[in-house]
């Protein structure tokens, strides 16, 4: 099902968001972030080209975030339902990676209250690529999906907006149908990882190049769409009494995250580390879900302080 | 946990004692936390001090760069259940420590002057040194100085009876995580990669390189991050000026091989 926005009421459009709940969106000053846009003014603000630095999976897991609170040594009821909020303009590389996190955290026998709770609060409207971004982006190669409830897609005078689902059509239901529905082309790019049987590549002597590079941090983890590993912790008043439990996003690459109770840690090098976020990402998770856990948004390479590109490793040098 | 408070100890050897003051300015934190222990020592700021008895924990701040330095600390780990060197003066000694890449008269003479007599007995200078080189050290709190709330989040867990957990990430981390846009990656000078973090990257939010005030983590890419301050156009001898300033020893062990490049730099 189609709808049609022309580009000159678009913010008309993100206005009547507005006035359902909270609107965040990308601006670019010296970089592009999702930001709240708080006022009408500032819907001029939004971005349209870029691609953010840091992914939109921060509106379901923050930085650091609240599970509970305890006063006077009682647990506190937490309330679970928050107010609506849309984040629009996220790219299909996100919006896919999204769809991963709700594997993991939405899984019916384990759901997640935490996250179901924002998540359910959250919707995320998508912009189509018309291009690859830059030089780093590989989503054509990353098997994406139309995983999302609405996205926009550019058609000259008109956004052509994309609906999949009855979430996204309550949005959009004042707008006028397109006179035929026309899936969006999913983009293409120049860069392409090459799908390898990851497991033959164990070895040290694969890794130790890009390795020799890496320098532990974590640019690369905080800053993928899919990357959701925690720590939990409890920080409590000098009083004893009172306090909250904390959720902080953690790293593989970190060496304190792979070191557990009795100070075991299982990876204990940083080529062990490494080899196990890009096999994380790109083999293990699809040995159970069928898919890669990557979607191609390229930042771990694009922000990489050493600029190490696992793609062009395995495509070249892995064989 | 027993109901007796703990009896903790500040002390203080060679530095400028801006870690202590640090510990009495977590403001409005400082009455909760002087309820919830009996401060038995902290020279600085009571008349009356417990010199000789048991601490359960006891923070140094300073390095040890005299004789006296060496018999307090060793003392006072006698009388501690839990020793914690506090700022990076006791963890990596700091400042002081660049005496260390410099040879000892010149630079007593470039201080003192030609003329002064060496100094004898227990303030005899010694090279600097981190506590950790002389006595076994519980837990390490650096930073010149220390964040208010790194000291007090090993103060709230060890009161809870828990092992206090430091910090032990490099500043990249923080960066990220507040969304801040790399320096490094606009061309600039920062240490980020190999320091600790911990400040929730307090200067490159504000635009500024971090100059490494909270001493290196354990296990730094030191090559790759020289490799790219270089690439920036930071000169091999100012990225060792930095090294020496907070890593000083460590650095020193960690970049032997490169030590050489540095000097024909100079
Ligand atoms: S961003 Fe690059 S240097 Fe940093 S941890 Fe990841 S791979 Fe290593
Ligand atoms: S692994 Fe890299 S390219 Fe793939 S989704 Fe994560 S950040 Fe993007």
């Amino acid at each position: 099902m189609g709808k049609l926005l022309k580009k000159s009421a678009a913010n008309d459009f993100f206005r009547s968001l507005q006035k359902k709940g909270s609107l965040y969106a990308p601006v670019s000053t010296d970089m592009v972030r999702f930001q709240h846009i708080k006022t009408p003014e500032a819907l001029r603000s939004i971005d349209f080209d870029g691609h953010a630095f840091f992914p939109p999976k921060k509106y379901l897991l923050p930085n650091e975030e609240e599970l509970f609170t305890i006063k006077q040594g009682k647990l506190q009821d937490t309330n679970q339902s928050l107010p609506p909020q849309f984040v629009v303009n996220v790219r299909l590389c996100d919006l896919n990676a999204i769809a991963i996190l709700d594997k993991l955290y939405l899984d019916p026998d384990y759901p997640d209250p935490y996250y179901k709770a924002k998540r359910d609060a959250t919707t995320f409207i998508g912009i189509n690529c018309k291009r690859e971004i830059d030089e780093y982006c590989f989503c054509g190669s990353m098997d994406l999906q139309r995983a999302y409830d609405l996205l926009l897609d550019d058609r000259g005078e008109h956004y052509y907006i994309d609906v999949r689902s009855d979430k996204g059509m309550a949005l959009v239901k004042e707008l006028p149908d397109a006179p035929e529905q026309q899936d969006p082309t999913l983009p293409k790019t120049s860069k392409v990882l090459d799908q390898k049987d990851l497991h033959q590549f164990f070895a040290d002597k694969w890794w130790e190049g890009d390795n020799e590079l890496c320098v532990s941090c974590q640019r690369c983890t905080a800053l993928c769409p899919t990357c959701f590993c925690f720590d939990v912790k409890d920080d409590m008043d000098l009083n004893l009494q009172d306090g909250k439990r904390l959720r902080t996003i953690d790293s593989c690459h970190s060496a304190d995250f792979t070191t557990v109770a009795g100070d075991h840690t299982f990876r204990s090098s940083r080529l062990q580390r490494y080899r196990h976020r890009v096999m994380h990402k790109l083999q293990y998770y699809k040995d159970t879900f069928e898919r890669s856990m990557c979607t191609g948004c390229g930042r771990c390479i694009r922000y990489c302080h050493s600029k190490i590109d696992f793609v062009k490793t395995i495509n070249e040098d892995f064989k | 946990m027993s109901t007796k408070k703990p009896r903790v100890a500040i002390h203080s050897i060679t530095g400028c004692a801006g870690c202590q003051l640090t510990f009495y300015f977590i403001k409005d934190r400082l009455l909760d936390f002087l309820g919830a222990i009996d401060l038995v020592a902290a020279p600085m700021i009571k008349g009356k001090n417990d010199l000789d008895g048991k601490y359960d924990v006891c923070f140094v701040e300073g390095s040890v760069s005299s004789e006296r330095d060496l018999e307090h600390l060793k003392k006072w780990r006698e009388q501690s259940k839990i020793l914690v060197a506090l700022g990076t003066c006791a963890t990596h000694a700091n400042v002081q420590g660049i005496k260390n890449f410099r040879e000892a008269k010149k630079v007593q003479e470039y201080v003192y002057g030609k003329e002064a007599k060496n100094m004898e007995g227990e303030l005899k200078p010694v090279a600097p040194t981190p506590l950790d080189a002389h006595v076994k050290i519980d837990y390490k709190i650096s930073g010149c100085p220390p964040e208010e709330v790194e000291i007090l989040r090993f103060c709230k867990d060890y009161l809870m009876g828990l092992d206090p957990r430091i910090y032990n990430e490099p500043v990249c981390v923080e960066c990220t995580k507040r969304e801040i846009k790399c320096l490094l990656e606009d061309g600039k000078e920062c240490m980020g990669p190999l320091i600790r973090g911990g400040c929730n990257a307090l200067c490159p939010g504000v635009g500024h390189g971090c100059t490494g005030c909270h001493g290196p983590i354990p296990e730094g890419n030191i090559p790759q991050t020289i490799t790219l301050l270089k690439a920036n156009g930071i000169p091999l001898h100012l990225i060792n000026q930095r090294m020496q300033k907070y890593a000083g020893l460590e650095f020193e062990k960690l970049g032997a091989a490169i030590k050489s490049e540095v000097e024909s730099d100079e």
